[in-house]
């Protein structure tokens, strides 16, 4: 059986481009993974595996309409926060089976367009009694705090590193530091959780080219392997559950691990899904990284910071790119492969050998998340 | 105009609301909402069970942002039930400082948001009990 790395990635800038058709973003973020992958044919792509959430019917259609990459199967992908990674995770399976040489996984979103907190599907139980994904993140906060006696400026200092790692993203869209004051003080959205707690909404692309053994042989050491792709279901459990521990990332955390043979303590850097201040604190100790409840002291120790001991989303985040659910999961692996070609620059992670990627999300009721995708890529 | 967002409760004989869950006639696990297969077990055969009157708020936040209909300010929580079952609804919370995790709470119908054409959703919703309230 073939192993399956990536050959090329690129994205669009994320930002709001509210005039901005999503199509054209898709094409800006297509044209950039094409430019890395040097002269490669665009006819050597055999399939496509388009993730978007809001982005309507036929995306991979209407974007690649531009690229005259049609004619070949594609697949549209919808898994909520997880789309873009859920698709990549098609084109992996598609390619280890044998079934195609090389394929490509597109994600793509446009939110800036819409106000408000996004909401659930109106026939979701607590989402028709009121919950949204910043009250959920805010019931999980707050049992956080309750349970391992932390402040909410504890858990916050998550936006203020990720606001400092993106200095030097030009691909983000907040370039600027915040102050922990800031954080906190910004104005409530769901207590504790302040707005600047909260990633914003954005518009953007990434796209990835997948390739197996033969062709990944042409880009030497450019070519990233991909050592695990899983995506994972929430489980519904009736009854209690501890809202400080998502079970679903825990369990594809640890089938991650087994399929790659790579445990937590062998990763150099990773981008998590950080939705929310709290979500990154939950995922470092759910990922493996820490002991539960030692998230925070850790974040204030810098084991999390570039130079740390993991840092994590040294990109920034989506606490400073912003988040188009479709393009999210796919931008986290273009931070990946960019680090581990060494090529990240002033936010470079030293030494980066082994980088994992994590996004879940979903709102469903009787489950952590609907859906979670985690990949470990090395050099 | 009224209308009920979910009809899961009734009034006991003494007043109190209490929540209807779906209980599994096999393993006895209760479930609410209804669910088709039980999560604990797989059985399909369910009977309606009213929970206690009396439940515990596992967590809980005051939301200032609003969907259409909904007050400028609510409060939502998970409230967990002696039956084992753990359910989200909206909190009234007179005096919000009071508002802590594992706060016994009990249930009430009342108002909970709006619709476009102006007619009023009634439903069930959490309010910490009597005791806990005023001490």
């Amino acid at each position: 059986m073939t192993g399956v790395s990536i050959v090329a990635a690129g994205m669009a800038k994320f930002g709001r481009f509210p005039d901005r058709p999503l199509t054209d973003i898709g094409v800006e973020a297509v044209r950039a993974a094409l430019a890395d992958a040097g002269d490669f044919d665009i006819d050597l792509i055999e399939a496509a595996y388009v993730g978007t959430q809001w982005g309507g019917s036929m995306i991979g259609q209407r974007v690649l309409l531009q690229t005259g990459l049609l004619g070949i199967p594609i697949v549209n992908v919808e898994n909520a926060c997880s789309s873009g990674a859920s698709g990549l995770r098609e084109a992996f399976i598609a390619v280890r089976a044998g079934m195609y040489d090389a394929v490509l996984a597109l994600g793509c979103d446009k939110l800036s367009h819409t106000g408000g907190t996004l909401t659930r599907h109106p026939d979701d139980y607590d989402g028709s009694l009121g919950l949204s994904p910043p009250a959920l993140y805010a019931l999980r906060l707050r049992r956080y705090m309750h349970d391992y006696n932390v402040s909410v400026a504890d858990v916050a200092g998550v936006c203020v590193k990720n606001r400092r790692h993106a200095l030097h993203n030009d691909h983000a869209l907040f370039r600027n530091e915040l102050s922990l004051d800031e954080v906190l003080n910004s104005r409530p959205v769901a207590e504790p959780l302040t707005l600047l707690q909260c990633c914003a909404r954005s518009d953007g692309a990434a796209a990835i080219i997948v390739a197996n053994d033969k062709v990944a042989s042409k880009f030497g050491s450019r070519a990233i392997r991909i050592r695990c792709s899983e995506l994972a279901s929430g489980r519904y459990k009736p009854g209690f559950r501890d809202m400080t521990s998502p079970e679903i990332t825990l369990r594809t955390a640890k089938k991650a691990y087994d399929v790659a043979g790579i445990g937590p303590e062998e990763i150099n850097l990773a981008e998590v899904h950080d939705a929310f201040s709290i979500a990154e604190i939950l995922y470092y100790e759910s990922l493996g990284f820490c002991a539960q409840g030692e998230g925070t002291r850790l974040l204030a120790r810098g084991d999390f910071s570039i130079g740390g001991r993991i840092p994590v989303n040294p990109s920034g985040g989506l606490m400073a790119k912003g988040h188009p659910p479709g393009a999210t999961g796919l931008a986290q692996i273009v931070e990946a492969v960019t680090q581990l070609r060494g090529e990240a620059g002033p936010r470079q992670v030293e030494n980066a050998r082994v980088a994992l990627t994590h996004c879940t999300g979903g709102g469903v009721s009787g489950l952590d998340h609907g859906a979670c995708t985690i990949h470990i890529l090395t050099n | 105009m009224e209308h009920e967002v979910h009809d899961y409760w009734m009034r006991d004989r003494d007043g109190n609301v209490r929540l209807i869950a779906s209980k599994c006639t096999k393993c006895g696990q209760h479930h609410l909402p209804r669910v088709a297969f039980c999560g604990a077990c797989r059985g399909t055969q369910f009977e309606d069970a009213p929970l206690s009157s009396k439940g515990n708020l596992y967590s809980y936040t005051v939301i200032h942002t609003p969907p259409a209909g909904y007050p400028e300010i609510y409060v939502v929580g998970y409230v967990d039930f002696p039956e084992q079952v753990r359910v989200f609804g909206q909190v009234r919370a007179d005096n919000r400082d009071t508002l802590r995790c594992d706060l016994p709470v009990e249930v009430e119908v009342a108002t909970l948001k709006k619709l476009p054409d102006g007619s009023e959703v009634r439903g069930y919703r959490f309010v910490p009990s009597l005791a806990e309230h005023t001490s």
